[in-house]
């Protein structure tokens, strides 16, 4: 079993819930161990550091001197706390001054940092430590033949971090396989949904995920999935905004990547969160059961 | 007295590149610390009004490429594939190429005020494509901080505001309390807004997705000494 050190994020406590616990609900039977940062604060994330860059980065140290003392990797769900986090590690091991000073301020709370943490998103543990390959080894039914549309979003694979290609990325592709779906088409797979612009500037956040919604709908997929809380919440929330805004009539899923393998794992869709979604999962609740049914009674 | 709002006024509007030389400010300078010594002592430390002076001599290119990200800023060839690219172009009215073309023009004041930065959704496809290394989200986003610094009133986006909320709570509870920011949000924008996003709202709550009080975080009073600590260090640096 690997341990890590896990960064839930902001969201986890509201909006993301869902991710939050379908990601603890999958860690056992995949051999991982997520051990939930003590005292984590919020990671300094982008509306933080648009108004104060530096300052930003003193909130990401906190975290990262708190996961230092594990000396485990610090794993996130969240792809925005995971380029946060990322890019102001990087930032305070280019810039000795700047970790100068932010060291100063740690020391108020008789923490340091010195630079050692490696941050990772939680997918990326999935995919390069649990691997695809192992993850279809504990699966049985799956999710036989669901068609999914995988929905990378921005920040998982940009700025790239080296994890999956930036303009045609793989990864979530092969979980889906890994998991007895299809991965259908989504040639829009890494656009944005307009991240948190969907509070200050709705109209061009709703045409963003409209362009997403319909992409995945031509493609024939009966669900979407992301590993992100804002991609999540913006186009399974905002779905019936989008609707009323444009005339349109999507009714399509949108499931966080760690709930679509719970599924597949046979996890049941409370301790997933699935009651939490927006848009109703049912139709793919529906799905997979009907196939383990008919794989019951073939048997 | 009248020379010093000269120079106030000549450092946010123009670069100017005059006979003072560089003389290094003794506090960082933005309009909203003037207002505040102007309140506190009648008139400008000298000190700051050196800063004023700094900040006008200062060309603007040279504190974009100051700032991370902004390092390469003069090596853009104008290609414009960072504007081909960007999903919030047709928003701005100085997409990404233009925004860049305007700082290396030095028109501060221009670019400063202007709401384009605040449509950047932070997609990071302008970075992964610029053929230059320059990281133009880091520019939007520094721009939007140096706006904020000096002072400058931006209209035409709402953007400042929810950045503004979003930092108010996570100062007050040491994570973002996300009921709270989206009130605090709205109520200090435009009420009747929230009227269009109730039913989302209400779909949120009652899927248990929005609590409507904050966590009391262990970490908390530990985050807002350390975040004290550095505005002091910095400040003294
Ligand atoms: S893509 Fe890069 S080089 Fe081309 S205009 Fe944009 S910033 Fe300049
Ligand atoms: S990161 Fe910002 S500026 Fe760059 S393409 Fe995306 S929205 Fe446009």
């Amino acid at each position: 079993m690997k341990s890590y050190s896990y960064y839930p994020g902001c969201s986890s406590e509201a909006t993301a819930t869902g991710l939050d616990l379908s990601a603890k609900a999958i860690a056992k039977p995949l051999d991982m161990e997520l051990i939930e940062l003590e005292g984590w604060t919020c990671c300094g994330s982008t509306p933080y550091s648009s108004l104060d860059r530096l300052e930003a980065v003193v909130l990401a140290a906190r975290n990262l001197a708190l996961a230092e003392k594990t000396g485990l990797d610090l794993v996130t769900p969240c792809s925005s706390c995971f380029i946060t986090l990322y890019g102001a590690n990087l930032q305070l091991k280019e810039n000795p001054q700047l970790m100068r000073q932010v060291g100063e301020a740690l020391a108020v709370a008789n923490l340091e940092y010195r630079g050692n943490v490696r941050v990772r998103h939680l997918t990326e543990a999935l995919v390069i430590d649990v691997t695809p390959e192992e993850i279809a080894s504990k699966i049985q039914d799956g999710l036989n033949g669901l068609k999914v549309a995988p929905y990378y979003g921005c920040q998982l694979v940009r700025p790239d971090y080296g994890f999956d290609d930036p303009e045609s990325p793989q990864s979530l592709d092969s979980l889906v396989t890994s998991l007895g779906g299809e991965a259908v088409p989504y040639p829009l797979k890494n656009r944005c949904c307009g991240g948190s612009l969907i509070i200050s500037e709705e109209s061009l956040a709703l045409g963003l995920i409209r362009k997403l919604l319909d992409n995945a709908t031509e493609n024939g997929a009966q669900c979407i999935t992301t590993p992100c809380p804002l991609c999540q919440i913006n186009l399974d929330a905002y779905q019936s905004r989008v609707n009323s805004k444009f005339k349109t009539s999507f009714n399509l899923p949108v499931l966080f990547v760690t709930q679509l393998i719970g599924l597949a794992l046979g996890i049941d869709g409370k301790s997933l969160g699935l009651d939490k979604n927006i848009v109703s999962p049912g139709p793919v609740l529906e799905h997979v059961s009907r196939v383990k049914q008919e794989v019951k009674s073939g048997a | 007295m009248g020379w010093v709002w000269a120079r106030l006024k000549l450092r946010t509007t123009c670069d100017w590149k005059g006979v003072w030389g560089r003389v290094k400010p003794r506090t960082p300078c933005w309009s909203g610390e003037n207002h505040e010594l102007m309140r506190h002592y009648g008139s400008l430390p000298l000190g700051q009004v050196y800063a004023n002076i700094w900040f006008a001599v200062k060309s603007f290119v040279d504190e974009v490429a100051a700032v991370p990200g902004g390092e390469h800023i003069r090596n853009c060839i104008q290609c414009g594939v960072c504007t081909g690219t960007c999903p919030a172009a047709s928003e701005m009215e100085y997409p990404p190429r233009k925004i860049i073309a305007l700082i290396r023009a030095g028109m501060r004041h221009e670019v400063l005020s202007s709401p384009s930065m605040w449509h950047c959704v932070s997609c990071y496809l302008c970075t992964v494509r610029c053929p230059r290394d320059i990281k133009p989200t880091e520019i939007a986003h520094a721009l939007e901080c140096l706006a904020i610094r000096q002072g400058f009133r931006v209209q035409g986006t709402r953007t400042p505001a929810m950045y503004r909320s979003f930092v108010d709570s996570v100062q007050r509870n040491g994570r973002v309390h996300e009921f709270g920011m989206m009130l605090k949000f709205y109520l200090t924008t435009n009420p009747l807004a929230a009227l269009k996003i109730t039913k989302v709202g209400l779909q949120l709550l009652l899927h248990k997705r929005m609590p409507l009080l904050p966590k009391k975080v262990k970490g908390r009073e530990d985050l807002s000494r350390i975040i004290q600590r550095f505005r002091a260090v910095r400040s003294s640096a």
